[in-house]
C-alpha cells in the first residue's frame, strides 16, 4: 500500500512494505527517507498508479471547506460560451485566449460555476484582486479571501495576487481544486512559475489577450496550465463586441530650454557611446552601459545622461498644451490619461485637478477613485502603469497616451481599457509624441505591429 | 538584505565570490556617522526634505570616491529605521474626493484655468469651514514625499556598518541553491538552528565533519530540480547560524558577469568574518517546559555523583540530528535522557524506531504515561524506558541509570 501526502509543494509518496518505489515522475529524498515529486505532477501520478492498479491511499487533497450556491445568471455571450466548452473538453486545463475588454473574466467564473469546488485566482496586480472580488460577489453565494496588499484570507474562493501565491506557494497547494490564473502570461517568469509546478490544483484556467512573451517562455505554459484550448483577435471582434476605435498622433517639440538641455544630455551619452565605439540602437549595447555603469564612474554618467533625455523627451512641458485642447474638446466624454512616470501623472493631477490612479496613491483612495470612476462620478483619471492590466473600467472612451514604453503589450492593453462596448461612441486613442527625439522611435516600436495588421 | 542592484562583490580568481564587505575604519564610519546624523536630525520633518538631502549628500559623497551603491545600501538599511507619520489621512482622502467631485460637477472634470481651480478650493474651503490654503495642504497631505517622519530607531555607525555587511552576504545567499555548512556547536543552538531550519520550511542533510557536524541545507523541491527559490530563507537563517561557536559556509552561487551567468564559489569562516559581522547575540538557556526545569533542579539536588548537563552536544543518527534534552555523566559513565511530555503512539514509535539505530549510546525515555497507555517491544538493551505520571521521580532515574 502506498501513502500520498503533500508536504511543502511537493507530494511524497511512502510504503509500508519494502515496495519497489522507482517509478516514473518519483525521486528518492534520503532527507525524509521516501520518494517526491512535484505537486503539480499529481493528476499524472493518480493515472498511472491507476493504470498499473497499484493501491494507495490519497491524503494529498485538503480542500478549503464550504459551499457554493449560484444566485444570478451569468448570460454568456456566444464565444465565452464556446471558450468554456472548449476548456472543459481538454479535462478542465488550458487557457482562453480574449482581447481585453471582452468580458475573460466571464470565462472564469463560468468555470467555476461549473466545477463548484474550491478555487484559487491568481491576478497580477490589486485593482484586478479588488474587481475578481466583486465580481464574484455578484455572482455567488460563498465565502471569499484575500490574499495580498495586506489581506491575508484563506476561503473558500481565494483570490491572490503573483506575488504573495509565489511567497506561500507551499501552503496553498493542496487547498485548492481549481486555479484560475488571470493575465496567465506572467506565470512562466521564472519565480511564478513554481505557482503552478508547487500546487496539486488539478483543474487549471488560464486567461489573457498576449500569451506570447519576448522572452520565449511562453513555451512552458502548456505543461504549467495546459494548450491554449480557445482564441479570439481584436481584428475579429472589432465593431461586434468591441468598440470601433481610432488612433490619433500628435507630435510635439521641446521647448528651447528643453531642447538645449536635451542636445547637451545626448551629446554627452553619445561621446561616451562612441568612445567605446558601441551603436546607440540595440538594447545589447544599452545593457553593455548598464553594468559598466556599475564600476565606471563615465558610464554611469553617460546613463544618468541618457535617463535624463528620455525623462525629458517623454514629460515635455509642449505635451499639456496638447493634452489640454484634447481635454477640451472631449468635455464631457469618459477619458483616461497615461504617463510613463508617476511623477508625471502626479503633476497633471495636482495641475488639473484629476483623480490620480498609482502605484504611489494611498490604497485607500485609489479603491474610491475606481469606485467613483466606475459610477461616473468623476469622468476623467490620470494612471501610469496600475491600469494597464485587465481592469474593468466600463466606460472610457478616448484614451491620451502622454508617454509610454516602447512595449507593445503596454500598448494593445492600454488600446483594451478605451474598447469596452460603448452606445453611438467611437473609441479614440491619442498618442502625443515629442518630435525629433528618441521618443519617436519609442512610438514606433510600441505599435508596428498593429500598422502591419498582426494584432490580437 | 537588499535588492540584488546594491549588491558589491568581489570575484577572485574567476571562481569564488565574495561580498565586497566594508571595512570599519575612518573613512566608512565618517560616512556612516554622517548619515545616521541626517537621519536623526530628520525627525518630525517631511520625507521629501530626506531625500533631497540626501540626494545632494549621495552627489557629494561620489565625488569623494564612496561607491554610490555603498551610499545607497546603507540608506536602504536606515530608511527602515524611520517611522513615518501616518495619522488623518482617511480624512485627507474624503476632503480630496470632495475635491475631485466638485470639479467633476461644476466643470465636468475639466479645469483647465486657475480660477477655476480657486474656485473649487474656495468651495470646500466653504463648505468645511477651512480657508483654501489649509485645504491645498490637506490636498496634498496624502502624498508620501509630504509625510512627517515621527522617529528614528537609533544605531552606532560601526553597528550600522556590520548590519550592512551581513546584509550583503544574504544578498549574495539569495542565489544560492544549496548551502553547505560546518558547524562546531552546542545542543541549545543547534536546537535553535533545526527549530529555524523547520520554521523556515528547508531540509538537511547531516554528516560528521572534522570540527562537529556537517550540513547540506535547501528545500522540498530541491531534490526534484535544484532552485533558487530557497535562497532567501537560507539568508534568513544565516544570523542562526552565526551563533555557533564556530562555523564554515559554502554556497554556489550564481552571479551575472558580463551579461553571463556564472557559478561561483562562496566560502566563508568565522575567523575571516567575525570582524565585519554583527556580534553574534547568545540567548539564555530557557526550558521547554516545567517538567525538564523542575526535573533539572531536583536532580542537581540529589543526584549524588552522577552530574547533569542541558541540552548536549548533537548527536547524529543517519543523516538526522538528534539533540536529547540532558545527558547524565559519572566517571567515565553517560547517559542521555530524554523527556516525551507530548507524543502520539505514532510518534513515539518512529523515534524510537529512529533511536534504535544509536548502538554506541546509553539512553532513558521518559515518557508522561498520563497522555496514554503504550507498549513498547522490542527495545535494544541500550534503551531504558520509564514512565511517569505528570512529575519524573528522581529515584526512577537512578534506578535506570544504574542498570547501565
Amino acid at each position: 500500500m502506498l501513502e500520498l501526502t503533500y508536504s511543502a509543494g511537493t507530494i511524497i509518496v511512502r510504503s509500508d512494505q519494502n515496495f519497489d518505489l522507482s517509478l516514473p515522475f518519483l525521486t528518492y529524498d534520503p532527507r525524509v527517507d521516501a520518494y517526491r515529486c512535484y505537486a503539480c505532477k499529481y493528476g499524472e501520478l493518480i493515472k498511472y498508479l491507476e493504470k498499473k492498479k497499484i493501491s494507495y491511499t490519497d491524503n494529498v487533497i485538503k480542500p478549503i471547506e464550504g459551499n457554493i450556491v449560484q444566485k444570478k445568471d451569468l448570460s454568456l455571450k456566444e464565444y465565452q460560451e464556446e471558450a468554456l466548452e472548449a476548456w472543459l473538453l481538454n479535462d478542465k486545463k488550458g487557457i482562453v485566449v480574449l482581447p481585453t475588454g471582452t468580458g475573460k473574466t466571464f470565462v472564469g467564473l463560468a468555470a467555476i460555476s461549473n466545477v463548484r469546488a474550491p478555487t484559487l485566482i491568481v491576478v497580477p496586480t490589486l485593482e484586478l484582486m479588488d474587481q475578481w472580488y466583486w465580481r464574484v460577489k455578484e455572482f455567488f453565494d460563498v465565502s471569499i479571501g484575500r490574499f495580498g496588499g495586506g489581506y491575508k484570507e484563506i476561503e473558500y474562493i481565494t483570490i491572490i495576487t503573483y506575488d504573495s501565491a509565489y511567497i506561500n506557494a507551499e501552503q496553498i497547494g493542496n487547498k485548492f481544486e481549481l486555479m484560475i490564473f488571470d493575465e496567465v502570461h506572467h506565470l512562466p517568469s521564472e519565480g511564478f512559475r513554481q505557482i503552478a509546478l508547487l500546487s496539486a490544483s488539478p483543474y487549471r484556467l488560464g486567461l489573457t489577450a498576449t500569451p506570447e512573451r519576448e522572452d520565449g517562455l511562453h513555451d512552458l505554459l502548456p505543461s504549467l496550465v495546459g494548450d491554449i484550448v480557445y482564441r479570439r483577435s481584436v481584428i475579429e471582434m472589432k465593431g461586434k463586441y468591441l468598440a470601433p476605435f481610432e488612433i490619433v498622433r500628435y507630435y510635439v517639440d521641446l521647448n528651447d530650454e528643453e531642447r538645449k538641455r536635451y542636445e547637451e544630455l545626448r551629446k554627452k551619452f553619445k561621446k561616451f557611446f562612441d568612445e567605446l565605439g558601441i551603436k546607440l540602437d540595440s538594447l545589447e549595447d544599452f545593457y553593455q552601459m548598464i553594468l559598466k555603469s556599475g564600476k565606471d564612474r563615465k558610464a554611469r554618467e553617460a546613463l544618468i545622461a541618457w535617463n535624463e533625455a528620455r525623462k525629458l523627451a517623454l514629460n515635455a512641458s509642449n505635451k499639456l498644451n496638447v493634452l489640454e485642447r484634447i481635454l477640451e474638446k472631449h468635455k464631457g466624454e469618459r477619458i483616461l490619461i497615461f504617463t510613463e512616470y508617476n511623477s508625471f501623472a502626479r503633476l497633471i493631477s495636482k495641475k488639473y485637478l484629476i483623480p490620480e490612479v498609482t502605484y504611489r496613491t494611498p490604497e485607500k483612495e485609489r479603491i474610491i477613485t475606481m469606485e467613483r470612476f466606475r459610477k461616473g462620478i468623476y469622468n476623467v483619471l490620470v494612471t501610469s502603469k496600475v491600469l494597464e492590466e485587465g481592469i474593468d473600467v466600463p466606460s472610457a472612451n478616448v484614451g491620451i497616451i502622454l508617454s509610454g514604453s516602447g512595449s507593445k503589450r503596454e500598448f494593445i492593453q492600454r488600446l483594451g481599457r478605451i474598447l469596452r462596448p460603448m452606445k453611438d461612441k467611437n473609441a479614440i486613442l491619442y498618442e502625443i509624441v515629442t518630435r525629433n527625439t528618441s521618443e519617436v522611435n519609442v512610438s514606433y516600436r510600441r505599435r508596428r505591429e498593429l500598422l502591419t495588421g498582426f494584432f490580437d | 538584505m537588499l535588492t540584488s542592484d546594491l549588491l558589491r562583490v568581489k570575484i577572485i580568481k574567476n571562481e569564488h565570490i565574495r561580498p565586497l564587505f566594508v571595512e570599519m575604519n575612518e573613512e566608512n564610519l565618517f560616512l556612516a556617522d554622517t548619515l545616521i546624523d541626517l537621519y536623526r536630525s530628520s525627525i518630525s520633518k517631511k520625507v521629501s526634505d530626506l531625500e533631497d538631502k540626501l540626494k545632494e549628500i549621495e552627489y557629494n559623497a561620489e565625488s569623494l570616491g564612496y561607491d554610490f551603491k555603498l551610499f545607497r545600501g546603507l540608506k536602504s538599511l536606515l530608511d527602515r529605521r524611520l517611522i513615518i507619520e501616518e495619522n488623518q489621512e482617511s480624512d485627507a482622502i474624503k476632503i480630496r474626493a470632495m475635491i475631485f467631485e466638485l470639479a467633476n460637477q461644476h466643470y465636468e472634470g475639466i479645469i483647465l484655468k486657475e480660477e477655476e481651480k480657486e474656485k473649487i478650493f474656495s468651495l470646500v474651503s466653504q463648505r468645511l469651514g477651512k480657508s483654501p490654503d489649509e485645504i491645498k495642504e490637506i490636498f496634498n497631505s496624502v502624498y508620501e514625499e509630504e509625510k512627517k517622519i515621527k522617529d528614528f530607531l537609533n544605531i552606532s555607525p560601526e553597528e550600522l556598518l556590520r548590519q550592512y555587511n551581513l546584509s550583503l552576504l544574504q544578498t549574495l545567499v539569495f542565489k544560492c541553491r544549496k548551502l553547505f555548512v560546518d558547524l562546531e556547536v552546542g545542543g541549545h543552538e543547534m536546537r535553535n538552528i533545526l527549530w529555524m531550519i523547520k520554521k523556515l520550511n528547508l531540509l538537511f542533510l547531516a554528516e560528521k565533519s572534522y570540527t562537529g557536524l556537517n550540513l547540506a541545507i535547501d528545500g522540498p523541491a530541491s531534490i526534484i530540480k535544484q532552485t533558487e527559490r530557497y535562497g532567501t530563507r537560507i539568508a534568513k537563517l544565516l544570523p542562526h547560524l552565526f551563533k555557533a561557536k564556530n562555523w564554515h559556509i559554502r554556497a554556489y552561487v550564481a552571479y551575472k558577469i558580463r551579461n553571463k551567468k556564472k557559478i561561483f564559489k562562496l566560502e566563508l569562516s568565522k575567523q575571516e568574518a567575525q570582524n565585519f559581522l554583527p556580534h553574534a547575540i547568545n540567548e539564555k538557556i530557557e526550558y521547554d517546559s516545567y517538567i525538564e526545569e523542575d526535573f533539572s533542579k531536583k536532580f542537581y539536588s540529589v543526584g549524588g555523583e552522577w552530574q547533569i548537563i542541558r541540552e548536549p552536544e548533537p548527536i547524529l543518527i543517519g543523516r538526522d540530528i538528534f539533540i536529547p534534552d540532558f545527558v547524565l555523566i559519572k566517571q567515565d559513565k553517560k547517559v542521555y535522557l530524554e523527556i516525551m511530555g507530548f507524543w502520539s503512539e505514532d510518534y513515539i514509535k518512529r523515534k524510537i524506531e529512529k533511536l534504535k539505530k544509536l548502538s554506541n549510546i546509553n539512553l532513558i525515555l521518559a515518557i508522561d504515561s498520563s497522555l496514554g497507555n503504550i507498549e513498547i517491544n522490542n527495545l535494544s538493551s541500550n534503551i531504558y524506558i520509564v514512565k511517569y505520571n505528570k512529575k519524573i521521580l528522581i529515584a526512577d532515574i537512578i534506578k535506570a541509570l544504574n542498570k547501565f
